[in-house]
């Protein structure tokens, strides 16, 4: 069956609905985003179609094989060096000129390509023609039409994908850089093939334009060659600068040429996405709508969840009462009452704001509007010596930090990627949210909604501030110009809405049934030993534990309860929630655990603020700290973010509630 | 891109929208101002002073608020100012204006239905005393007209088709 196997990788521009294809062809429900850079990692699924079993690779986005960020380095060396059967580059039929520079590029590696035109319903609304017939003439590549979201044309692609591979052959055309760029590349041609033991997998005529652009990448991988003295001696004797625009120009002079041919563009109108983006960029309005609109956000997740929120604490109440009415030996029924249910039913009890808050997210993806809030942010962040893209995995942090810290990977300049990981985890993720519901709820009543806005918005500005404080003093230097496309505002779709939503939010109440119910059952047991005290008592394990680490955290206004449930939020937030869970559990079952907090005189309103500063701050969870020490590649930067964030949440929270007695709240 | 000119001022009539941001955004701009009075009013005074016609336009104390209608209001002046500049695509903030008015308002009555779970599915003691009308606010009610205008206006926001701003024969 080898010969009926099929490797092919999808290729393109960010944004153009690789992912959304990948995911059409393979069934698989990979995250999608209406913004430039969601996928920084190549995936891979299958498909079996007509007796041939295709692996289907998605690639980060690329503009050209050129490659700047590690996420275009990614995906220029699948093509290069995997060499997949055939290259599927997925063009966005709404922007055919910048899309077809890549093509010029991959049509020189000598790829078997194959062009998908996405997006086409996009550039018929808008009243573009496209000619495919002229594509496939002109590029000397098939052509096929596809409208990735609806489904629509993938048998189409597979049909042409099988009679690409039976076609063994690629007729590719070149472009001509003019007599002068030429006769190098002839030169570097000839120097090359002298090295016998060269990889003869990069195209001689490819290698040699690479290096007469200047591609670093490129160059190191001839390094190593004998002839390498001989390819930098042309190489320095040209003005390489000059080179490099020369090619460029000519490419899109190419570009330019054959496209009226291939299509014809509507007159520019007057679109909804347009004035759309008239107004949500306005240097103005931009910012106070973004405001807004997030407020907005919050308010729902907080208010329209709450009915919800309490039918599932009734139910874990009535569920805890029977349980510990019925069950025998007593020891059994407070580890399954106080403990489990106690513990993973009180984070439980936040699955419908889970649920809200990530379905918003991906309205929020989906839309095109996280890349407006990156452009409108811009001018603050580079101000704060912040480039525009972080403000994009700041966003996405809102969701989860770990792939919001994963999605710094396509902001090209190193140090602007480091300060953007070192300050992604004071973004509030899903996670601390079920922290301030409980007690925003608890102490703030109807204003509980425009708390926890605030607490998103604290978030923000420490992110902002450390990235200055950052900037002026650890990592000096100015950020990177800011250049990003904006992607047309599109309806989102309701199933990738939902899709989105139940992905995250089941992530949530899977977390519940292992890492917090193990977490709860140590508690629990921290909270019942030795053997004889009160269950939760000062006299337990888990009071000796708070005793011990309650005087650092006393000037916060936390007791030795919420000192327990901050450690053990260590390994991840949602168990502050799930430990005081346990930690209150013991009493009237029916009541619930707001209840019970509010009848505790150690908690006031100021603590609480103090407290969900604290835990909004401080190190976020375990895998956060995991994915920092991957994506920096140090350890010194990811205990650095670990004691940094700790030292600002205590100060913050030490501001708040000293700052706050102090005024007499 | 700003269009101005004699063609397109003379294709493009934006008489009804200007009129209409004109009146949304005295609206939402007179109706935030009220509600961010009370609410300044609730903080500093007391709840058991009430601000004028506060009651009667159901005009919560609720300052976040405010600052809502208060800029969906702006968004519609702006979009005056622009369209009797002679700058066409000053309708985009009419368009906007809706939007932002029908989303704020969709979020409210999500907010409003989750009360009425709380007070009459769970009879919450803190819902106790809630009625429909008890959420109703001028978030609510002056998007009424955004509604309308959104339907009854459609056609208008796409003005390229309508008013030939696109001028290529070919596809038309």
């Amino acid at each position: 069956m080898g010969n009926r196997e099929i490797k092919i990788a999808l290729t393109g521009n960010p944004n153009v609905g690789k992912t959304t294809l990948f995911n059409a062809l393979t069934g698989s429900r990979q995250h999608v985003g209406n913004w430039p850079g969601v996928t920084v990692e190549k995936k891979s699924g299958r498909v079996s179609y007509k007796g041939y079993d295709i692996e289907v690779i998605d690639l980060p986005g690329t503009y050209s094989l050129t490659a700047y960020s590690i996420d275009e380095i990614v995906a220029r060396d699948f093509i290069i060096e995997e060499k997949p059967d055939i290259v599927i580059q997925v063009v966005d039929a709404s922007n055919l000129e910048r899309n077809l520079y890549l093509t010029t590029q991959l049509m020189e590696l000598g790829s078997q390509l194959l062009i998908v035109l996405n997006m086409c319903d996009i550039a018929e609304d808008r009243g573009d023609r496209l000619y495919l017939d002229k594509m496939e003439e002109l590029l000397a590549t098939p052509v096929i039409k596809t409208v990735a979201t609806q489904k629509k044309g993938i048998c189409d692609l597979l049909d042409k994908v099988i009679e690409q591979k039976e076609l063994e052959q690629h007729h590719g055309h070149e472009i001509g850089y003019g007599s002068e760029i030429e006769e190098k590349i002839l030169e570097i041609e000839k120097v090359l093939s002298e090295d016998e033991g060269r990889d003869r997998r990069y195209p001689l005529r490819w290698l040699s334009i690479r290096l007469l652009e200047g591609d670093s990448n490129v160059r190191a991988k001839v390094a190593k060659s004998p002839v390498y003295e001989n390819v930098m001696a042309i190489i320095e004797s040209i003005d390489q600068e000059e080179y490099e625009a020369e090619i460029a120009d000519k490419r899109y002079l190419a570009i330019n040429t054959i496209l009226p041919q291939m299509c014809t563009r509507a007159n520019e109108t007057l679109t909804k996405s347009d004035m759309v983006d008239r107004v949500l960029t306005n240097k103005y309005l931009g910012i106070p709508i973004f405001l807004a609109l997030m407020w907005g956000a919050f308010e729902l997740t907080f208010a329209f969840a709450t009915p919800f929120m309490d039918m599932i604490d009734i139910a874990m109440s009535w569920i805890s009462e029977q349980v510990s009415s019925s069950l025998r030996p007593d020891w059994l029924a407070s580890l399954v009452g106080d403990g489990i249910i106690g513990g993973v039913g009180a984070v439980l009890v936040f699955v419908p704001n889970i649920f809200i808050l990530f379905f918003l997210l991906s309205l929020l993806e989906g839309s095109g509007y996280l890349a407006r809030a990156a452009f409108i942010m811009d001018k603050l962040m580079y101000k704060i010596g912040m480039h525009g893209k972080s403000f994009i995995p700041m966003l996405m942090g809102f969701g989860c930090n770990v792939p919001a810290i994963m999605a710094a990977r396509s902001i090209e300049d190193e140090k602007d990627r480091l300060i953007t990981i070192l300050v992604v985890p004071f973004v509030s993720c899903g996670a601390r949210l079920p922290i301030y519901i409980l007690f925003a709820g608890t102490f703030f009543g109807r204003q509980a909604g425009t708390v926890i806005f605030a607490m998103y918005i604290l978030g923000i500005l420490i992110a902002i501030l450390s990235a200055k404080l950052l900037r002026e003093t650890v990592i000096k230097g100015k950020p990177a110009p800011f250049i990003m496309e904006l992607p047309p505002y599109r309806v989102p779709t309701l199933s990738t809405s939902l899709i989105h939503m139940w992905d995250n939010g089941f992530m949530y109440i899977k977390k519940a049934g292992t890492i917090i119910l193990v977490g709860v059952v140590i508690i629990w047991a921290l909270a019942s030993f030795p053997w004889g005290v009160e269950y939760g008592s000062e006299d337990s394990y888990v009071g000796i534990l708070g005793h011990a680490v309650e005087p650092l955290l006393e000037p916060l206004g936390f007791d030795w309860k919420i000192s327990v449930a901050l450690i053990f939020g260590l390994v991840a937030k949602e168990i502050v929630v799930a430990s005081l869970g346990v930690l209150y559990g013991a009493g009237d079952k029916s009541e619930a655990l707001s209840e019970r907090l509010m009848a505790d005189p150690g908690i006031t309103t100021l603590s609480s603020l103090s407290l969900m500063a604290f835990s909004l701050l401080y190190m976020p969870c375990v895998a956060t700290v995991g994915v920092i020490r991957k994506e920096t590649g140090s350890w010194k930067w990811t205990i650095f973010a670990v004691i940094y964030g700790i030292a600002v949440a205590w100060t913050m929270a030490f501001i708040i509630f000293q700052g706050g007695s102090l005024l007499g709240y | 891109m700003d269009i101005k000119g004699e063609n397109v001022e003379a294709q493009a009539d934006t008489r009804i929208p200007v009129a209409f941001s004109v009146v949304s955004g005295s609206l939402y701009v007179l109706l935030g101002l009220l509600q961010l009075l009370a609410g300044m009013n609730r903080i500093f005074i007391g709840p058991d002073i009430l601000v004028p016609l506060a009651d009667l336009l159901l005009v919560p104390a609720d300052i976040i608020g405010s600052f809502v209608l208060i800029l969906i209001g702006t968004v519609f002046i702006y979009g005056v100012i622009e369209m009797r500049s002679g700058i066409y695509e000053g309708v985009s903030y009419a368009y906007v204006g809706i939007l932002l008015s029908l989303i704020f308002a969709i979020i409210y009555l999500f907010v409003s239905t989750g009360n009425m779970l709380e007070a009459y599915i769970l009879r919450n003691e803190d819902f106790a005393e809630w009625t429909p009308l008890s959420d109703l606010k001028p978030g609510i009610y002056l998007a009424i007209f955004s509604l309308f205008a959104f339907i009854r206006w459609k056609d208008m926001f796409e003005p390229a088709k309508a008013k030939g701003i696109n001028n290529d024969q070919r596809n038309t």
